[in-house]
């Protein structure tokens, strides 16, 4: 019989405060893709031991419910976390989904086109189409329900947050900063340069599948024009 | 008929609390709830309600009802002034900690808390929203559920139960209970929720995943400075003011998931205690955690208070939060046996 070998790159483990795991990939090669099939695999597989999974970008954590606050419970989550770890890697990668999300670059609901076009050098025209041929992936939520970061943005579209956020960004503006971009799912202050709009409700409490955008998804935007992105509002 | 409240004034910041929701972290939606889940509880449990019933939360300065109906109500928490105007338009004080039966068309105002910051009403029946992803909460961040209350809301209250109702009240009279009018009340009070040391809160602390960047100087001054609570503090989080802690080692850490008590340490050096409507990851070293069984000491966390650090050790919270839970049975238990007719 084979002897039973430690499997490699296990990530390790460790208590935050009484009630967080915290799987720590850091490191490791291709670490969020590690997240995302644990995350999935966690949310599939979830014991009454464990109240909450949250990713981050190299992280996962865990919350234990109160009963479970103390060194029994602790020790059975993350025995339990090895167990997933183990078990997500075995399992086909979980197949994100594809969403293909309206977007329209109206004037009107590009207000930081400019300032883009200031810092990048570029022709708004060609802002657009760098922003709207790459294809995104959602990396992490966070900030708000629906709220999600995603990677992928053309190396030339980086821009620095603007210096005086806005007091109210509006419901589902599309926004980028730094490397990332978003889509706003509701209007709140925000910082980053907004770019465009999308009709799509991102966050509905009553839909089955309550944001629209999941960690992992692949993102695609539509480009459509002003009437197109009004009747879709109207929907 | 739909029994309602009707809100007068709505205080300072008065919204509608149940235990949170919880399950819901993985898409970015905070548990939030009343900021001491056990005070809504016994609140609850004054009025003969369930425990996962939705109230109200009131920050430092109440708001004004109008009860058109008789109705039991219970406000648990801090130290509150509390005032009660009857039908015919005199006023007295109105006691809080135990039930009270409010006759119709009375109208009752809570002022400022004293000794304390937050305080919870429960009223017989339940506020009766609709529940959002399993709770009545009003989830202000995430933008879920009923707003902050605001002049002119009817707050619908359901049926409660009428012997539920008929046991409470035989309890109360074997106990002396002060009938009369516009209110009946017991004689007996639970007591309030407040930190002894109020205004000071001593909050126990766990080193946090980048306690390290702190230097020993600086550890130690984060520890033994006495905070000030900034007045932007809100349900999300708790801003720190004092001699800021500013990091040399401004090392990127990519965002990760955070917990409620988690202290994180901003660029311009001065603490957040992410707080019940906590955003579920961030970006900013965590120097500190508060452990999940004191977090509801932020709920007394107002501009006039000030926090003070202890670290302490897994090992003492685990032995804290086993004393603190046999605490909880006793008073649930003693309470119960007090509601039996």
């Amino acid at each position: 019989m084979p002897a039973k070998t430690a499997i490699p790159d296990t990530p390790g483990i460790s208590t935050c405060a009484d009630n967080m795991l915290i799987v720590d990939y850091k490191g490791h090669p291709d670490p969020s893709s590690s997240v995302q099939q644990l995350y999935h695999y966690l949310i599939e597989h979830k014991p009454a031991y464990i109240q909450e999974i949250i990713a981050g970008i190299h992280t996962l954590a865990v919350i234990l419910p109160a009963p479970s606050c103390n060194r029994e419970g602790r020790s059975r989550g993350i025995d339990y976390l090895y167990m997933a770890i183990s078990r997500s890697r075995l399992t086909v990668p979980a197949r994100n989904r594809t969403v293909h999300l309206p977007i329209c670059y109206a004037r009107e609901l590009a207000p930081d086109l400019d300032f883009i076009a200031r810092h990048t050098q570029l022709e708004t025209e060609e802002i657009i189409l760098l922003h709207w041929q790459n294809t995104y992936q959602a990396q992490l939520l966070g900030f708000m329900p629906g709220f999600a970061y995603l990677k992928g943005l053309d190396l030339r579209l980086h821009t620095p947050r603007l210096e005086k956020p806005r007091q109210r960004v509006p419901k589902g503006s599309v926004a980028i900063a730094g490397e990332q971009c978003a889509v706003y799912p509701n209007s709140t202050p925000g910082g980053w340069n907004l770019i465009g709009a999308t009709p799509l409700e991102l966050f509905d409490p009553t839909r089955t599948r309550k944001n629209l955008i999941g960690l992992g998804d692949t993102i695609i935007f539509e480009k459509i024009s002003k009437p197109q992105f009004e009747r879709l509002c109207k929907k | 008929m739909q029994k309602i409240i009707q809100v007068l004034h709505p205080g300072l910041l008065t919204t509608i609390q149940d235990l949170g929701r919880t399950g819901f972290q993985h898409i970015a939606i905070s548990c939030g709830g009343a900021m001491d889940p056990r005070q809504m509880i016994l609140a609850n449990q004054l009025v003969g309600n369930l425990d996962t019933d939705a109230g109200m939360e009131i920050t430092g300065y109440g708001p004004t009802l109008h009860f058109p109906n008789d109705t039991l109500i219970a406000c648990t928490g801090a130290e509150c002034s509390v005032s009660i105007k009857s039908p015919s338009g005199d006023k007295r004080p109105l006691p809080t900690h135990r039930p009270v039966l409010i006759q119709a068309n009375s109208t009752v105002e809570w002022h400022h808390t004293r000794l304390g910051f937050r305080c919870w009403i429960a009223v017989a029946g339940g506020l009766q929203f609709p529940k959002i992803l399993h709770s009545r909460s009003s989830h202000l961040a995430a933008g879920i559920g009923k707003p902050i209350l605001a002049r002119g809301d009817k707050i619908p209250i359901g049926e409660a139960n009428p012997d539920t109702l008929d046991e409470i009240l035989t309890a109360l009279q074997k106990t002396g209970l002060t009938l009369g009018s516009p209110y009946s009340a017991g004689r007996w009070r639970l007591k309030a929720s407040t930190p002894e040391s109020w205004p000071i809160i001593h909050l126990p602390v766990l080193k946090g995943r980048h306690f390290s960047l702190l230097s020993d100087i600086q550890a130690e001054r984060t520890l033994q400075t006495l905070w000030h609570i900034d007045p932007q503090s809100n349900r999300q989080g708790i801003r720190l003011n004092g001699p800021p802690v500013l990091l040399t080692d401004t090392a990127h850490i990519p965002s990760e998931p955070v917990r409620q008590g988690t202290v994180q340490l901003p660029p311009d050096g001065f603490p957040i205690l992410l707080s019940c409507e906590h955003q579920t990851t961030g970006g900013y070293p965590r120097i500190l955690e508060i452990p999940g069984c004191f977090t509801h000491l932020l709920a007394h966390a107002s501009p006039s208070s000030r926090i003070r650090f202890r670290l302490t050790s897994l090992d003492e919270v685990d032995t804290a939060a086993i004393k603190m839970n046999q605490e909880w049975k006793r008073i649930r238990q003693s309470l119960s046996d007090r509601l039996q007719p």
